[in-house]
């Protein structure tokens, strides 16, 4: 027989014990955190744009209904933020943190010049600038670099190039998608002597040296961290993966650190109504695995989260049950300090600009207070055109 | 050929005069158009000089070279593993055709338009589809680039990769229109967003059906469009035809090449005369790749950094071996560039941005395997008879090296190859 | 069969999960080579306790016990053991074991993770199994260090492994072959052969077939080993694409290779379902999932595009939370999609659906593993549907659990209408999930998932037996030599004398062959493909 299940509940039953995660409620409300340990920051990006209006949803506002005919999240099942918003169901598990005011909610955040080109965008994010052609540089780099810092370590954790807002850092970028990918299998008899060539390649060769160098100085440190890897607190999810991979060196993080991570596919042109969810759900999942994981390990008040994405969608749905790319779209920060809530204005939807969401806050100054707040770093100087109305921690 | 550029770097390199043709200017160019070659040939090469080793590097063999033989029963194999939904099949097919070729600078150009047109068989999932267009790459790779556009235009792999099949007339989606002005033909700048949408709207009712091109024009808008400044009722054939006349396509796509085979470009007037000589060439890949290979800018050019590809391949066919194709690819994929799944629409990195801590690991986990010869998982095999390590070094660095220790045995030049694939030295072209 | 003498393999190596043959090599190589059972197990300890539920763990025992009749006991108490000692036993164990007169001996070897010093592992030990091992009494041995002499257990320590053991001195002898180790793979293999005279396999996925495959690949005819390479030789035998071990075995040749299926070969032709009523639809495939779900409008009819929509986004969400791709390649193995016409809808209201009965049936060896994965996508399915339902006085879809003869059907229902106190609408979407054997299918009703679950059931014990005798194999691969020549080109990077050689080999092997049989059953959680290869007589 069919036992009675309240719609709610059920969600609420969805968001742990359904998809067989581990998260003991006592977990997240216990620990006081690792005071004392170095500030570790984690970029998340949203990868392909990620469509604002049905991350965090204008729940009580009728122009979304007429914006979102098909694609629109009906209005009971939205998780209350505040007043005027609401998360997605799928966010359920973010829920708790941002009760607990661990968690900052900015709907609309963008660029003054915004650039629907998904490389022209992420390039900008960045470099942290609104309009520069190929930037050489990225904020992080930048930043790192004026403030004279050389005690920071820089993680790319996943597939493909280096991204770009570690460029110019006065550091190398350690990239690695697993723990086993440092590792050296089957190492190559060393060079004989005399065997260098001469002249040509001068710099660029003694770069290549000392990524090599670096790689192979990672082997230790990583030995450590994969002791540290506490697989017991994340969902499945490849994003999951990676996130746990980033607890472990958090946990064993003797300097500050940046961290870079990616879940891709919410280019959502076609279909959203299937894709989005599913996104939705395998970020929200994991972001909360890797809170409960650092509060386990002590490094949730050392650690903040950023999220962001490339830009937002456009608000009106397209055909294919999909949206186009927008401009302004939410970022969300995370962590022991962070002082939550929602921070900006909520959306306009009569006054969009273009059709799209217009930017409340520019998206460098969060890059500006991330870098001054978390990491302590001195000397920047923030190129914002729309300044956050707060400081990001507490 | 009338045009004679004014830029010093692209007028023809004179040996004597503008320098030395050796051994290492043989192996630079083999190295970068042909994934390089074994000693003996590098040295045969040499002693022939500039002219016959462009012939060497630019003209197919003829039908008849038995050589074509087993090439060509790599086609079916990677035709028949796409049939069977065997990705992993295509991929080793087409790395072993690379390390085979008899004319190895086709299957370099299919490389470069699949990374130019950057289509990944994650999102495609038509295998047979993503087979079509990489021998699309491969045939007309090396045409005429306004041609090859337009088949790129019509490929099912494409349309599917950019959405073009669920565009409608109602309702036009960007995504080809986009890409194909800012990644495939003019870059960002010289279009506006205006000629995107426009653009979106002419290749409406561009499908498919049952898997291949079809036009459609009941879902084709045939209403008036500007596109790059031109008005009309304008189809997608005319919007290729614009391009195919734009000057700023042939710079594109000339600065492009020149990059992707020459070097970075420091100063707008290489760019322009690079435009110009790719139009005075009637946009002939292969004349235009023929004419930069046999440039001053190409014989002083720095050193680049070698891509998975071409490093993995360069140290098979510079040790003169066959390779298993399915463990290369195991290491490719490690390496950074896996065969027919480009990270995105922009491609694949390039320069520096192939090297991480992971993927250097990764290159010299491949040494390693080289150097365990015939023994190690590339089951690599060596029929040529030994050759000195200087000779062998020089192969595939282009570097002469101090030691010129003599090797007796296939087993010696591997274990020593080995120790040289593993250094960073070997991994520029 | 032939009888359990001449076939009694002597030494048994049970590999188990992905490529753990490869991980636990380094392990394998500490195994003195007068053991003879091995049993590689690469999860965490903790589940160690389940290798007890193990299909081949009874049969283990039998063999074990012909030899002496005591291992039974010894060695269920040795993984009782193991799964109550699992903070460092981390992952990667290999156990041996062997009977000699009245003593039963066994190795455990461990990749140890945890770097847990040996006078700890010592007190541990002590800890749990009551033991007086004494700190005292330890030893520094050729690559360790050992304590030992307790009652049937003792402890040794190198630097990656932990040891355990049921005497010092085969602890000791374990250490030292693992400092000295330098076998590889195909060498700790061939040594494991050499002692054998029949060796089964269990091969549970494609992962750790390609893996045996680089490792088996030789140019030398005399090795012990030779590899055979089955190539697409009909539709049968496509199933074992990658299957590359090939083991010539002993003095009396007999040999005996079972490996689980890469894809099962359920092409179009062997699966017919007899349908009651004529299927509107009906479409089998043997692969390549993923092409016809993408191209599904070029196929489905006209008027079932609209309800297949709804079951394109129903099967999306299904599949959520799971990466897609992922997904479609466990899923490989055969699919059939079926459509009937629709039902006769009973009920006062009119549906708000009208659809076709749809089915998807997979053919998965992974089932029960996706068992839980997929129940918890159907609940999440049924929640999505239900916030997405837009009528406020639609009832919720809600999950019941019905028992039939070809299993547990977990089907979605709407409740009756508590407004009005009528009867709800027999709707005709009431979606099922049904699990039956190695079938997974959805379907957008009760009864048709039965109907295919009753079918595909009957239909699996009838096909998966082929044989083909040694002449007519050789025939077959001689028609297929071109493709297996190719293969060789690719992956094996022959040149064209070499492939040629290879099919040459191959070939020759099958003739000297009298009988081949192919066949598949379950066994447990694994589906077992069976090759038996019967040699003609000298």
């Amino acid at each position: 027989m069919a036992p009675k299940i309240h719609r709610r509940r059920f969600l609420g039953l969805l968001g742990a014990g359904a998809l067989g995660l581990a998260i003991d409620p006592a977990r997240l409300h216990g620990g006081t955190g690792g005071l004392g340990h170095p500030p570790q920051l984690v970029f998340l990006q949203l990868t392909g744009g990620n469509d604002a209006l049905n991350t965090v949803i204008p729940r009580k506002d009728p122009l979304y209904r007429a914006l979102r005919k098909e694609l629109g999240v009906p209005a009971p099942t939205v998780l209350p933020l505040n007043e005027d918003l609401g998360f997605h169901p799928e966010l359920a598990p973010l829920m708790s943190p941002f009760e607990q005011g661990h968690l900052a909610v900015l709907p609309a955040v963008g660029s003054p010049r915004p650039n629907l080109s998904h490389f022209r965008s992420l390039d900008n994010w960045h470099a942290g600038r609104a309009d520069l052609e190929h930037p050489k540089e990225g904020f992080v780099g930048k930043a790192l670099r004026e403030a004279k810092t050389t005690h920071i370590d820089l993680f790319h954790v996943g597939e493909g190039p280096t991204p770009l807002m570690f460029r110019g850092a006065p550091r190398p970028v350690v990239s690695l998608s697993s723990l086993d990918d440092l590792t050296l299998r089957t190492p190559p008899p060393r060079s004989p002597k005399g065997a260098s060539p001469e002249g040509a390649g001068g710099e660029l060769l003694r770069r290549l040296e000392a990524a090599q160098t670096q790689a192979r100085a990672m082997n230790a440190r990583l030995e450590r961290a994969r002791k540290a890897t506490n697989s017991a607190l994340y969902p499945s999810f490849p994003l999951a993966k990676r996130l746990a991979v980033i607890a472990s060196l958090i946990a064993t993080a003797e300097e500050p650190a940046v961290y870079f991570v990616e879940l891709s596919g919410f280019d959502t042109h076609a279909s959203q109504d299937v894709a989005h969810p599913v996104l939705l759900r395998s970020f929200a999942h994991s972001l909360a695995g890797l809170l409960a994981d650092l509060r386990a390990k002590r490094r949730f008040e050392s650690t903040c989260v950023a999220v962001y994405s490339d830009f937002g969608r456009r608000a009106q749905e397209n055909a294919s049950r999909g949206t186009d790319h927008g401009k302004a779209g939410p970022m969300f920060l995370a962590g022991g300090r962070v002082a939550g809530g929602v921070i900006g204005r909520p959306y306009d939807l009569e006054n969009l600009d273009e059709g799209d969401l217009a930017m409340d806050i520019d998206y460098r100054s969060v890059q500006h207070h991330l870098m001054g707040e978390v990491l302590s770093l001195k000397n920047l100087k923030d190129p914002s055109e729309r300044k956050l109305p707060r400081p990001i921690l507490g | 050929m009338t045009h004679a550029p004014k830029h010093p770097l692209l007028r023809p390199y004179r040996p004597g005069t503008d320098g030395p043709f050796g051994p290492e200017q043989a192996a630079k160019l083999l190295r970068r158009f042909t994934f390089g070659a074994p000693p003996e040939r590098l040295l045969d090469v040499a002693s022939q000089g500039l002219p016959r080793t462009l012939g060497a590097i630019f003209e197919r063999p003829p039908a008849g070279d038995p050589r074509w033989k087993a090439y060509r029963r790599l086609l079916t194999h990677g035709d028949r593993a796409a049939r069977r939904g065997d990705l992993e099949g295509m991929q080793s097919g087409w790395v072993v055709r690379m390390m085979m070729s008899p004319f190895p600078l086709a299957e370099r150009l299919s490389l470069f338009w699949h990374d130019h047109f950057a289509t990944a068989a994650s999102k495609v999932t038509d295998l047979p589809a993503m087979q079509r267009q990489n021998r699309l790459f491969l045939d007309a790779g090396l045409g005429k680039f306004p041609a090859l556009l337009g088949a790129v235009a019509r490929d099912a792999a494409m349309l599917i990769w950019l959405d073009g099949v669920t565009s409608s007339k109602a309702h036009p989606n960007e995504n080809f229109a986009r890409e194909l002005f800012e990644l495939f033909s003019l870059g960002i700048g010289h279009y506006t967003e205006d000629d995107v949408k426009e653009c979106a709207r002419a290749f409406t009712g561009w499908r498919l059906k049952k898997g291949r091109f079809h036009f459609d024009p009941s879902q084709h808008d045939d209403g008036e469009k500007t596109v790059l400044g031109v008005t009309g009722p304008l189809k997608g054939e005319d919007v290729l035809e614009i391009l195919a006349r734009h000057p700023r396509c042939a710079r594109f796509i000339a600065v492009k090449l020149w990059t992707a085979f020459v070097g970075p470009i420091e100063d707008e007037t290489l760019g322009r005369e690079l435009g110009r000589l790719f139009d005075a060439v009637k946009r002939d890949i292969r004349s235009f790749l023929r004419r930069i290979a046999s440039s001053r800018g190409f014989f002083l050019a720095e050193p680049l950094v070698a891509g998975p590809v071409e490093f993995a391949i360069g140290a098979i066919r510079g040790l003169g071996a066959r390779a298993s194709g399915s463990r290369v690819v195991h290491h490719l994929k490690r390496m950074g560039q896996e065969p027919f799944n480009p990270p995105s629409v922009a491609g694949w990195p390039t320069g520096l941005g192939w090297i991480t801590s992971a993927t250097a690991v990764a290159r010299e986990n491949f040494a390693g395997e080289i150097a365990q010869g015939t023994d190690g998982h590339l089951n690599l095999r060596r029929r040529e008879t030994p050759v000195d390590l200087s000779a062998l070094a020089l192969a595939m660095t282009g570097h002469a090296v101090r030691d010129p220790a003599r090797l007796e045995t296939n087993a010696d030049i591997f274990r020593a190859a080995g120790r040289f694939v593993g250094q960073p030295q070997q991994w520029i072209l | 069969m032939p009888n359990s003498k001449s076939l009694l393999p002597v030494a048994l190596v049970i590999v188990l999960g992905g490529s753990t043959f490869l991980r636990a090599q380094d392990a394998l190589a500490g195994i003195p080579p007068d053991m003879d059972a091995v049993v590689t197990w690469d999860r965490p300890a903790e589940s160690v306790g389940s290798l007890t539920k193990a299909p081949w763990y009874g049969p283990l025992l039998q063999l074990l016990a012909l030899e002496n009749p005591s291992a039974p006991q010894e060695i269920g108490r040795f993984l009782a053991t193991l799964s109550r000692y699992n903070s460092f036993l981390q992952e990667k164990i290999v156990l041996a074991a062997r009977g000699e007169g009245n003593e039963f001996r066994w190795l455990a070897i461990a990749r140890d993770q945890s770097k847990l010093g040996l006078e700890e592992a010592v007190t541990r030990l002590n800890d749990l199994l009551n033991l007086e091992l004494d700190l005292e009494d330890v030893a520094a041995v050729r690559g360790g260090r050992v304590a030992g002499a307790g009652p049937g257990v003792a402890v040794g320590r190198s630097r990656s492994h932990l040891v355990l053991g049921a005497t010092k001195a085969i602890v000791q002898r374990a250490l030292r072959r693992l400092s000295d180790a330098s076998s590889t793979v195909p060498e700790a293999y061939r040594r494991l052969a050499s002692t054998a005279k029949g060796i089964r396999l269990i091969l549970p996925d494609g992962l750790f077939l390609k893996e045996l495959k680089s490792n088996f690949q030789t140019e030398d005819a005399d090795e012990f080993l030779s590899p055979i390479l089955l190539g697409d030789i009909g539709h049968g035998l496509a199933a074992t694409k990658s299957l590359f071990a090939g083991f010539e075995l002993g003095p009396q040749p007999s040999v005996r290779i079972e490996v689980d299926r890469l894809e099962a070969p359920s092409a179009p032709k062997t699966w017919k379902l007899g349908f009651r009523r004529p299927p509107l639809l009906d479409i089998h495939l043997g692969r390549d999932l993923a092409t016809l779900w993408r191209q599904r409008d070029q196929w489905v009819p006209k008027a079932a595009e609209p309800a297949l929509a709804e079951f394109s986004s129903t099967m999306n969400i299904f599949l959520g939370g799971y990466d897609f791709d992922d997904l479609m390649s466990e899923l490989k193995p055969g699919v059939a999609f079926i459509a009937t016409l629709p039902d006769s809808v009973k009920g006062p209201e009119r549906p708000e659906l009208l659809l076709p009965s749809f089915a998807l049936v997979f053919r998965t060896k992974f089932a029960p593993d996706l068992r839980d994965r997929f129940e918890s996508a159907f609940q999440t399915f049924l929640a999505v549907t239900n916030a997405n339902s837009t009528e406020e006085a639609q009832q919720p879809l809600l999950i019941s659990h019905e028992k039939t003869s070809v299993g547990t059907l977990c089907i979605a229902r709407r409740l009756s209408d508590p407004v009005n106190g009528r009867k709800a609408s027999e709707y005709n979407f009431e979606p099922t999930l049904l699990q039956t054997g190695d079938r997974l299918i959805i379907a957008t009703r009760p009864d048709l998932a039965v109907e295919i679950g009753r079918l595909a059931i009957k239909n699996v014990a009838r096909q998966d037996d082929l044989r083909v005798d040694g002449a007519a194999l050789a025939r077959i691969l001689e028609l297929d030599r071109e493709r297996l020549e190719e293969q060789a080109l690719v992956e094996r990077g022959d040149d064209e004398e070499g492939a040629r050689r290879f099919a040459d080999r191959i070939i020759a092997l099958a003739k000297a062959l009298r009988r081949l049989r192919l066949r598949s059953f379950d066994e447990g959680e694994h589906k077992v493909l069976s090759l038996s290869l019967e040699p003609t007589k000298p």
